[in-house]
């Protein structure tokens, strides 16, 4: 590992070589501020910390899940439960259930569990996928209190393309992706599919058994598909309407744990989103209608155990919002959003459904060239009941061209999910949890001709208070509002981007430190108290250096992850690890026809690891892919 | 700027190299009392395999957590059941990872492995060729060889097979969801006769006067309310109900892990808190003698040599276990720290 990291200093102080010659032209997409295009969990978002996936990376991604790319590219914990199993986030300490995940502005957080499982979530199906951390339910809607998974769907007027991909991979990966893209200036269509199978027989040391053996991963075959169909219509100038159809299936078989000997679990995942979304952009005020219903049904069934259960959520979303130009410096946006869950599940008695009606505003003001301000306000009434009202705020100095200051505060809530509420053994008594969260940033930008630094330094403090936490109660898991958790940790973000005609040299690493510790109890003999959430690592760092020239790219990706306690007494952990993978491809321009290949080789080390306990990941594996693009 | 940022990059990089992880150490090497001591069997959590056995020596009060991987060398595996022993070997009972690990009783070193199971969860022995061993998931009674370790027989019973006795040729078994307790005749290794208890009998123990007491914890119905468990005392020589006694739930398990005292005459469990019943009394009290407060006890047993009453605290199940003992008057006697989720306690006395 030393060697690793030496190489990796290396790489680092080479790059500094290039510096002393100061340099260049802003390469790196910066966030934009109000514009007519963007919109509002950016725009009046001011303060907050966002990081768009860059393109190359997205390029990379194309054929994962969006849990893997956020493994590899945030700073975002995933807990993944293994190959194509399970996977959800932890921002900044927080729990899987904090983050909210909005799909051109449709909240997808499934209502029964709160969560969302990223490793159903393709990346290819996505045109912008950005990282906001820290939470803020006035802009995002309750529940983002860690923070905001943002994705988009771009339209394609006068676009056109076809394009066919193949991806061959270790324990038995193929992939098919089809692309379709005809647009006009008036109006567009885009389809998107992917068909996807796996074996995942990947291989672990079984330290269960005498002579700890290596052994394949039995039970763990995978199987998904999805399509994804947009179009758009320009009805004049100002007016666009786009239609958003997502289909999604995922049959998992659940393979053991590592000291079991057989399981005969899968699960089967299937869903159908579909989103309308109106837009009416004027030179000073912009309206923009949604309305969506979101559809997911899961069954999970465990024949040894008989242990079943299958679940439907149905959600409805609409919102209407307009944002103002009211003058040069200030812009508001304010709007109205209904959204009903209606959930069934075998682990219900009764059918559950909940309606929020929510009224949110926003204003931005730019005091100076300097300062720029924002504030957020959002008021929900959830079956006729008034919430905690939310707010956040957010300032941007700027002082001088090299130096930037942030500071943002929030007071966020999340709603007991319909499961911590209904689930035969859950709580219909439980409040809803609070979090208070404040952070400061300090940004150093430098750039000349042809070089571009960032650097970025976070702090960030965090309480959420009745936190709830289903604990087994003599054979019963049964929800309560438990603890109180303090989040607090730094972030440096830095990055070093250098562009000469055809030729790009990037070097990116972010590294987190946090503590995210409970503070309350009221049992006898516990002893959590001051003492780190499981699963949650305390030091996380990622770095990146790629090369691309002519349509080439080298990427070498290195991600570590601290130890994770297993015990909340902090008594029993398992280990950190470092994952380094390389990933490389070049495409060719036959006339008209693009083909482009891709060696992917993850975990090069041949590390083997977990990241939850007993369940272990892939060592080295490798991807291979080819496309055709007309 | 520069000096700066090449500070800030070697940080960055020596930064990931910093982190060291703690070296847990057992507190106390295993060292086995060759007059006895306590096995303590840790569950550990559902899937994540860290089920525990811990040691701890009455003579110098010292426990040697995680005996079994100190010893071999290799993690237990996933949620610890059960342990008899029988002779000079002992039978760990790993229910999640569908085995029995056989140990030899003086070292603690493994000496074989029981395999082909559903989801074992009890084991009785009639003799070195004979062991009758309770399944969950419809997975009846396994009949093992102790001479091979081999799975020789499955007795089919539908349902979830819990704790089981034998008494006079007849293999007493309960099943934890539905309200039967079977018998079977242990010659001929066939169902023959079950009898009709409340919902949910899951514990057993047969006392001074060949009684048997089989405690049901009832159950939580879906859709509100719930069906009360039992204590009931039966007649072994006709195999009838001779006292019924309901027990109202005060938590989600009910009554659950029988015990009695040295004597047998005196019966514990944990309804939530620990309640006590004199055989010779007809009624049971519904006051609790150790009461709970926010306490999860998970596990109780009755130690014989010192007449102290061992009680396990899960606190909230991932954490290490607290073991309180207390004394024939419910006095506590002593406290000290076990693995997570602590699910029983075995005395073993030469």
């Amino acid at each position: 590992m030393k060697k690793v990291l030496a190489f990796v200093g290396l790489l680092w102080l080479s790059c500094l070589q290039l510096l002393a010659q100061t340099l260049p032209a802003d390469t790196v997409k910066y966030l934009p501020n109000f514009t007519a295009r963007s919109h509002r969990f950016e725009s009046f978002n001011i303060g907050a910390k966002m990081v768009q996936t860059d393109s190359l990376v997205k390029l990379i991604a194309q054929h994962d899940n969006l849990a893997q790319l956020l493994s590899y590219n945030s700073q975002v914990f995933v807990r993944a439960y293994g190959p194509n199993q399970i996977a959800t986030t932890s921002f900044r300490g927080a729990g899987a259930q904090h983050t909210a995940v909005l799909w051109n502005g449709i909240n997808l957080q499934n209502s029964l569990m709160g969560q969302t499982d990223f490793s159903l979530l393709p990346v290819g199906f996505i045109d912008d996928i950005s990282v906001h951390y820290g939470g803020n339910s006035a802009l995002y809607g309750a529940g983002a209190i860690g923070g905001a998974v943002i994705l988009n769907n771009t339209p394609a007027f006068n676009k056109q393309s076809l394009s066919y991909q193949i991806g061959a991979g270790s324990f038995g990966l193929m992939q098919h992706r089809l692309a379709l893209t005809y647009g006009n200036k008036k109006c567009y269509i885009k389809a998107r599919t992917y068909y996807q199978t796996a074996q995942n027989n990947i291989a672990y040391h079984n330290y269960t058994l005498a002579d700890k053996l290596l052994q394949k991963l039995a039970h763990a075959q995978h199987k998904s598909y999805g399509l994804m169909l947009e179009s758009g219509y320009a009805i004049n100038a100002k007016q666009e309407i786009n239609l958003r159809y997502w289909y999604g299936f995922t049959d998992r078989n659940i393979p053991p744990t590592i000291g079991m000997a057989v399981n005969n679990a899968y699960q089967i995942d299937e869903s159908n989103r579909l989103g309308f979304e109106w837009k009416r952009t004027t030179n000073k005020t912009r309206y923009i209608g949604r309305l969506a219903f979101v559809n997911e049904y899961l069954n999970y069934n465990d024949p040894t155990t008989y242990n079943s259960g299958t679940s439907l959520s149905k959600t409805i979303v609409s919102e209407l919002e307009n944002t103002i130009q009211i003058n040069l410096k200030a812009a508001l946006n304010f709007g109205i959003n209904y959204t009903g869950n209606f959930a069934q599940s075998s682990g219900y008695i009764h059918n559950a459904s909940r309606n929020n009606l929510a009224a949110f505003l926003s204003i931005n003001n730019n005091w100076s060239n300097k300062v720029k301000t924002t504030a957020n306000l959002r008021q929900d009434i959830v079956d006729g009941v008034i919430q905690p009202y939310t707010a956040g705020i957010g300032a941007d100095y700027k002082l001088n061209q090299y130096l930037n200051f942030t500071a943002k505060a929030n007071k966020s809530f999340r709603l007991p999910t319909l499961n911590d509420l209904y689930w035969v053994t859950g709580n219909p008594n439980l409040l809803p949890e609070k979090g208070y969260a404040q952070e400061l940033g300090l940004a150093i930008k430098r750039k000349s001709v042809h070089a571009f630094i960032n650097q970025q330094f976070n702090v960030f403090n965090r309480q959420i208070n009745n936190w709830i936490l289903w604990q087994p109660y003599g054979g019963a898991w049964i929800p309560q509002n438990l603890l109180q958790v303090w989040s607090r940790g730094i972030e440096l973000n830095t990055s070093y981007t250098y562009c000469y005609n055809k030729f790009m040299l990037s070097l990116r690493g972010d590294i987190s430190y946090l503590l995210s510790t409970n503070q309350k109890t009221n049992v006898l003999n516990d002893v959590t108290v001051g003492k780190q959430l499981i699963y949650i690592p305390r030091l996380t760092y990622q770095s990146w250096f790629s090369v691309s020239y002519n349509n080439a790219y080298l990427s070498i990706n290195q991600t570590y992850t601290g130890y994770r306690f297993t015990s909340s007494d902090n008594t029993s952990f398992i280990n950190d690890y470092l994952l380094l993978n390389v990933f490389m491809g070049k495409s060719f321009q036959f006339k008209k026809v693009k083909v482009d290949a891709k060696i992917h080789i993850n975990n090069i080390l041949n590390h083997e690891y977990q990241v939850l306990p007993s369940r272990p990941m892939p060592m080295r594996n490798f991807l291979f892919s080819l496309g055709v693009t007309i | 700027m520069n000096r700066n940022h090449l500070l800030y990059l070697i940080l960055l990089v020596a930064f990931s190299a910093c982190e060291t992880q703690p070296v847990i150490t057992p507190e106390y090497p295993v060292i086995l009392n060759p007059k006895g001591g306590l096995f303590i069997l840790n569950e550990g959590n559902f899937q994540f395999g860290n089920a525990t056995l811990d040691y701890y020596d009455f003579i110098t009060q010292k426990l040697s957590s995680n005996a079994f991987e100190t010893t071999n060398n290799r993690k237990l595996g996933d949620v610890l059941q059960s342990f008899i022993h029988y002779g000079e070997k002992g039978y760990l009972v790993v229910n999640n990872s569908q085995k029995i690990e056989v140990i030899n009783m003086n070292t603690l070193a493994s000496e074989a492995t029981i395999t082909g199971f559903v989801s074992p969860r009890y084991m009785v022995v009639t003799d070195f060729q004979k062991a009758y061993v309770s399944e969950y998931y419809n997975g009846g009674i396994k009949v093992v060889d102790l001479s091979t370790n081999q799975i020789i027989n499955t007795i089919p019973i539908l349902g979830n097979c819990d704790e089981l006795i034998i008494h006079k040729g007849k293999l007493y078994v309960t099943v934890s969801n539905k309200k039967l307790l079977y018998v079977i005749n242990t010659q001929s290794d066939v169902v023959m006769d079950s009898i009709d208890v409340a919902y949910g009998p899951s514990s057993l123990r047969i006392d001074k006067n060949n009684d048997l007491w089989v405690l049901s914890s009832g159950r939580t119905i879906m859709g509100g309310g719930f069906e009360n468990g039992a204590l009931q005392k039966i007649n072994m020589e006709v195999d009838t109900i001779v006292n019924m006694q309901y027990i109202t739930r005060q938590s989600d398990h009910g009554p659950i892990k029988l015990r009695c005292n040295a004597k047998k005459d005196v019966l514990y469990w944990i309804n939530k808190s620990i309640y006590k019943h004199s055989i010779n009394e007809n009624v049971v009290s519904s006051n609790p003698w150790i009461p709970s407060f926010n306490s999860n006890f998970w596990a109780l047993n009755y130690d014989s040599l010192t007449d102290e009453l061992y009680v396990g605290d899960a606190i909230d199940f991932v954490q290490r276990s607290t073991v309180n003992r207390y004394d024939e008057t419910a006095t506590l006697r002593g406290t000290f720290k076990a693995g997570i989720i602590t699910g029983d306690f075995y005395f073993y006395y030469k």
